[in-house]
Order: C-alpha cells, then sequence, then structure tokens
C-alpha cells in the first residue's frame, strides 16, 4: 500500500472512531447559521442577498475548527513522529491529510446543505448541480491551504491562536469566488455569466496544492 | 566493518543557542551504544534528528549507504524510532496502532507474529483496547513490540526502560540484547546509568552539545563521576 | 560588523537617495502640471503608484528570499526576506494610508473598496501572519522557515487576490492609477522620475533593515555565547 493510502485511511478511521469533528464542525455550522439568522432577523428581512456569505463564512468557521482538531490529534502522544520518522514521502503525508479533511468538509457541508435550505427559506432545485461544484473546487482550495496552515501550526507553541490569523487572508480569493460563484448558481444564471468563478477556483486548488506538497517537507519537521 | 551509521558536524540551535555543536559519531552493525547526559544535554535532540523528526541547521549523514536528512525520505526505512512519547493515537487500539505503524513503513501486516509478540511483552488480550487506557509502563511495552515487528538495522531509543517495572526492563534488556546478535544497531539512552553501561558496548557522554568522551564498557562509577563533573 | 552608514557604497547610496527625493519631491510640486478638478489631490498619484510598485518588490523579495533560505539553511537569505517583508509591509501600509487621502476629496468617502486598496489590505494581513509567525512559530530556526513559507504563500496568493477582488466589484471605481501611461509628457516623464526615487529609497532601506537584522542575529549569537 502506498503511503498516501495508508494515512488517507488512518486519518478516516481516527475521524470516524470518534466522530469528533464531524460532530463539531456540525453543530458548529448549526450554531452559527442561527447567530446570523437571529441578528440579521432572517424572518423579517429579505435575507437572499446574504445568503452565499452566511453560508460560506460558517463554512469557513467551521473549517477552521475541523483543522484545529486534525493537528491537536497529531500532538496527543506525539502520535505525528511517527509519520515524520517513517521513510513515507513527506509531499504524500501532506496529500493524504489533505484529502481526508476534505472528505470531512463535504460531508460536513452535505448533511447541513438541507437545514441551511430549511432555515434560510433557499430555493435550490436546479442549481444543486452547479453549487456542489462549488463546494467542491473550494473545498479542495480550503484543504489544500488549511493542511499547511496546521501543519505550520501544529509545531507552534500557540498554534491555535495563529491558526485562524494564517488561514483566511490566504483563503480570501477562495471566499470571494465561492461566495459569488453560489449566488449565481442560486439564482440559476446560465453558467458561461460566472464561469470564471469556477476557472478562479480550479486555477488556486492546482496552485497551493502543488505548492503544499513541495513546501510540506519543510514545515514538518521542528 | 564499514559503518551503519556516520553523522558529521551535526548542529541544532534553539533561538542561536547551540544544543549540538558539531556532533560527528559512527556506528557499527551489531553495536549497542549507550547515549548518556544531564538532562538538558541534547540527547533527545539528537535522536530526533537522526530519527528526522527535527532539522538539522548544519551537519550531513550517511545511514546503511543512504544520504541522510535528503528530502527523498528513504534513509529512513533502514532506522526505527521509538520516542520519549509514545507516538501512537489514543483512540487506536494496539493493533491499529501498530498496524500504521508496519504499513507507513511498507511492511505487510502480518496477524500471527503480534499476538506472539504481544504475548511476549505481557500484552496478550488487550489487542483491542485503545491505547489511551493503557498505563505508561503499557505503552513502553507496547512500543517494543513495535520495535520487534518492524524491520531496521539502527534502532534509535529514548530512555526505552523508563516506567517500565522489573519484568519489564529485564524483557527489554533481552529484545536489545537479541537485536545486536541478529547483527543490528542500536542506541538508547537512559538515566538508569548502572543499567545502561551494563548493556552497552560503548558508551558515548554528551555534555553542553558535544560528544566530550567515548568508553568502551565503562564502569557506573566512572560514567557518574563524569556526569557530574559537567555539572555546570 | 562596521556600521552600515561607515561603508562607502552605503554613504554615496544614501547621499544619492536623499537627493533625488529632493528633487523629485520639487518636481512633483512645483513643475508638473496641475490636473483640472482634482488640484493638489492628483499629485499623491506621484507616491501612490510607486508605492505600490516597492510594496510588490519588497514582497517579491521576502518569497524568494524565504525560498533560498529554505532550500539552502543560510541565515543571510532570512534576513533578507525579512528585511523584504517589513519594509513591504511599510510600504503597503503607506498605500493603505495615501489611498483614502486622495479619494477623500475625490470621492468624497475615504475607503470604497477600491480593488488595488482591497488586495493591498489582504496581502497586508497576510504578512501581519508572517510577523506573527515569527514571533510565535517556536524557535528561531523553526519560525524563521514557517515565515519563508508565509511569504511564498503570499507572493503566490497576489495574482488570485487581484483578480477576484476585481471581479469581485467591477461596478466599484479603479484609482486612475494605470492611466498614468496615457498621460501627457509632462506628466509621464516626472511619473518615472518619482518611480525611480521611490525605488532608491526602497532599495537604501532593504540594505539598512538587512544590516540591522543581520545586528540582531549577531547579538543574539553572542548573548548566547556569553
Amino acid at each position: 500500500m502506498s503511503s498516501f493510502a495508508v494515512v488517507l485511511g488512518k486519518e478516516l478511521r481516527l475521524e470516524w472512531r470518534t466522530r469528533e469533528s464531524l460532530a463539531v464542525m456540525l453543530v458548529f455550522s448549526l450554531t452559527v447559521i442561527l447567530l446570523f439568522a437571529l441578528a440579521f432577523n432572517v424572518a423579517a428581512t429579505k435575507i437572499q442577498t446574504f445568503v452565499p456569505g452566511l453560508l460560506w463564512m460558517t463554512y469557513f468557521f467551521s473549517a477552521a475548527l475541523g483543522l484545529l482538531r486534525s493537528f491537536g490529534r497529531e500532538r496527543e502522544m506525539e502520535a505525528y513522529d511517527l509519520l515524520l520518522s517513517s521513510p513515507a514521502d513527506r509531499g504524500s503525508i501532506y496529500l493524504a491529510k489533505a484529502s481526508a479533511f476534505l472528505l470531512l468538509l463535504l460531508t460536513v457541508q452535505i448533511i447541513s446543505l438541507p437545514l441551511f435550505v430549511l432555515f434560510l427559506d433557499l430555493q435550490i432545485g436546479t442549481a444543486l448541480g452547479p453549487l456542489l461544484l462549488v463546494l467542491l473546487l473550494a473545498d479542495i482550495g480550503i484543504s489544500a491551504v488549511g493542511m499547511l496552515v496546521a501543519g505550520l501550526s501544529l509545531r507552534s507553541p500557540r498554534g491555535e491562536t495563529l491558526l485562524p490569523i494564517l488561514l483566511f487572508p490566504l483563503l480570501t480569493p477562495i471566499l470571494i469566488a465561492a461566495t459569488r460563484a453560489t449566488g449565481a448558481a442560486l439564482a440559476l444564471r446560465p453558467m458561461a455569466e460566472w464561469d470564471m468563478w469556477l476557472m478562479l477556483l480550479f486555477t488556486y486548488c492546482v496552485v497551493f496544492t502543488l505548492a503544499g506538497s513541495f513546501i510540506f517537507d519543510y514545515i514538518s519537521e521542528q | 566493518m564499514p559503518n551503519l551509521l556516520t553523522l558529521q558536524q551535526v548542529t541544532k540551535a534553539f533561538h542561536l543557542r547551540p544544543v549540538l555543536r558539531d556532533i560527528s559519531l559512527s556506528l557499527r552493525a551489531g553495536e549497542k551504544v549507550f547515549l548518556a547526559g544531564r538532562n538538558g544535554s541534547g540527547k533527545t535532540t539528537l535522536l530526533k534528528i537522526m530519527a528526522g523528526v527535527m532539522r538539522p541547521e548544519a551537519g550531513s549523514g550517511e545511514l546503511a549507504g543512504r544520504r541522510m536528512f535528503s528530502p527523498d525520505g528513504r534513509w529512513r526505512s533502514k532506522m526505527a524510532y521509538l520516542g520519549h512519547q509514545p507516538n501512537m493515537y489514543p483512540s487506536f487500539s494496539a493493533r491499529e496502532n501498530l498496524r500504521l505503524a508496519l504499513r507507513i513503513r511498507g511492511q505487510h501486516w502480518q496477524e500471527q507474529p503480534f499476538l506472539e509478540a504481544l504475548d511476549r511483552y505481557g500484552l496478550a488480550g488487550r489487542e483491542d483496547d485503545p491505547v489511551g487506557t493503557y498505563s505508561e509502563g503499557m505503552l513502553r511495552r507496547l512500543g517494543l513490540v513495535r520495535m520487534t515487528l518492524s524491520v531496521w538495522l539502527l534502532a534509535l531509543l529514548d530512555e526505552p526502560g523508563s516506567a517500565l517495572d522489573i519484568a519489564g526492563t529485564q524483557l527489554l534488556s533481552a529484545a536489545i540484547n537479541q537485536w545486536q546478535q541478529e547483527g543490528r544497531a542500536v542506541l538508547f539512552t537512559s538515566h538508569n546509568i548502572a543499567w545502561g553501561v551494563e548493556l552497552a558496548d560503548r558508551c558515548l557522554l554528551l555534555a553542553r552539545g558535544v560528544i566530550g568522551q567515548e568508553l568502551h564498557r565503562p564502569g557506573e562509577q566512572q560514567v557518574a563521576d563524569l556526569l557530574r563533573e559537567d555539572a555546570p | 560588523m562596521r556600521p552600515f552608514h561607515t561603508i562607502r557604497g552605503n554613504q554615496i547610496l544614501l547621499l544619492v537617495t536623499l537627493a533625488i527625493a529632493a528633487l523629485n519631491l520639487y518636481l512633483i510640486y512645483f513643475v508638473s502640471p496641475m490636473v483640472q478638478d482634482q488640484e493638489m489631490a492628483q499629485k499623491i498619484f506621484y507616491y501612490h503608484v510607486p508605492l505600490a510598485w516597492n510594496a510588490f518588490f519588497s514582497y517579491l523579495l521576502a518569497a524568494v528570499a524565504g525560498g533560498l533560505y529554505l532550500a539552502k539553511g543560510d541565515t543571510r537569505w532570512d534576513r533578507w526576506s525579512l528585511a523584504g517583508a517589513e519594509i513591504g509591509t511599510m510600504f503597503a501600509l503607506l498605500i493603505l494610508i495615501t489611498g483614502p487621502i486622495w479619494a477623500t476629496p475625490i470621492w468624497g468617502k475615504a475607503w470604497s473598496w477600491e480593488p488595488r486598496l482591497t488586495s493591498t489590505l489582504i496581502l497586508f494581513l497576510v504578512f501581519m501572519g508572517y510577523f506573527m509567525v515569527r514571533e510565535f512559530g517556536g524557535p528561531y530556526e523553526q519560525s524563521s522557515r514557517y515565515a519563508a513559507v508565509i511569504g511564498i504563500l503570499g507572493v503566490l496568493l497576489i495574482p488570485f487576490v487581484v483578480l477576484a477582488v476585481t471581479w469581485w466589484a467591477p461596478e466599484v471605481q479603479n484609482h486612475p492609477q494605470m492611466e498614468m501611461t496615457g498621460q501627457p509628457g509632462s506628466i509621464l516623464r516626472i511619473f518615472l522620475f518619482s518611480l525611480f526615487s521611490f525605488s532608491l529609497i526602497m532599495i537604501y532601506l532593504i540594505r539598512y533593515r538587512r544590516h540591522i537584522g543581520e545586528l540582531v542575529l549577531n547579538k543574539m549569537r553572542a548573548g548566547e555565547e556569553a
């Protein structure tokens, strides 16, 4: 088995064992949506223009929470040193961890999306296909940069505070592209009008995944 | 006999304070080497660098003919590291942790040798318990099971004897002796000087980031005196 | 290490930079023609665009030197990277200050999410992270490596930020910076001279900052050995 498959399997099994990150991220997403809805008084106002931003802010925050958990697990009992002292290539450790996190993000979003539809009175219908495409591309970008930042935070004494400060500015292009694309998809605009956002997301994913797999070796060791 | 491992001028600093200065050492196959030093002398740092967990600022090394510290991680396949911490995932069972440890080294998982080794180290019947429920001594024993099942030429053991009871320490000594007889090399640290000097062929004294003395089969008193002299 | 200003090359650089900067000020305020409607407010573009170039090149230096530091492990590269990041952030901050100064009289409000200012703000925040990592990222040997990574990611991010922010709000008006090239020769020549003057200021500042960085490292080393 390749080291990629071994680490990916380990990440998924570890998450499945406790379902800790999944539960935390789901409950957190729901809470944030509730807070937003109360703060903006959804019942009385036309909230539709805010919906894409609301959705993505929620996903961003819950992603940060999941990343914090993902390196917390490597810190306990210094389990991370087992991966690093193995012959496994650091690039494939990075790719495996990012892939596992991508699956986690998608799971959280697919479970929580119907609830958002209900709470925020969204009309998804035929927008579902394009919306899933946006989710997938944005999540790849979030995972690629997120795992790098988590790798930095893991070894830093004050990693918990560093993570959000480093993560969110680096993700701003994703936030812009994802909210715009989500808005266009929900408004059922023809894709040709907004495919530049998909291209931007796609290029971001390629560039930062490649950069991550080269750079990870330099941040994994103490 | 050619050296299994050579380190040349390995240097590591924290906040520009040198922890290891120009460490050069070599190990041959079939050697048991005791790395002794006071608290904070850099023993753990040296082992972590050799394990690929820490990055040296300078220096080079060769392990079984492969260049160490290179981005290509294949050199690490000849080495196995048992850290001061267990290096395991608490929510995984013993079996899951060991299966992961072997697979990531590119080895195949075999149930039978695992159960036998578990039995030998007194952990039979605990294979499905999460290791988070293990005591410190049991985690040490499980670490030894991991070393037993892994394929390597050089073992790096950081305080393998801590938290072990008398029976556990005997199992550890026996394991190290057996590995030596198989022609493998073991580098270990310990604060139990009597145990260390009795077991080892050679003792390296690490003081203030340099290997000050190299002694062949020293007496316990000799090592203890040298360590005391080193007091700041 | 010899004090920075006792080195002949640095003395010359400083004098030339100051002389050119003084001449630049004179040209901007007394020679360049007034632009209708904007009056003095337009003068800020003789600063604004060169500042943006300087910020960009300084950040580029932070990333390239950071990459070399990762590859070679030589702390000299780390000092260059830190100098680039710090001076770049200073220029970015000046952009963030001069932009609203111009916008207040012309557009009637200080901050209107103009794309280039927004991009600068994002990059400024990324490099705030760079300094946070240096501060809180563990021992110097580790945090300097991490900072190099953030610098590289930050510069890779620039095209994405610029594109995303530009497409994000197409209705928002750009500051008319690029139109500089289409200006009459009397304005263009002085603008190019200003660009040259500011580049000299950047080179001087980065060299000086790097020198200080080396001093700090030497002091840390000496302190530990004493």
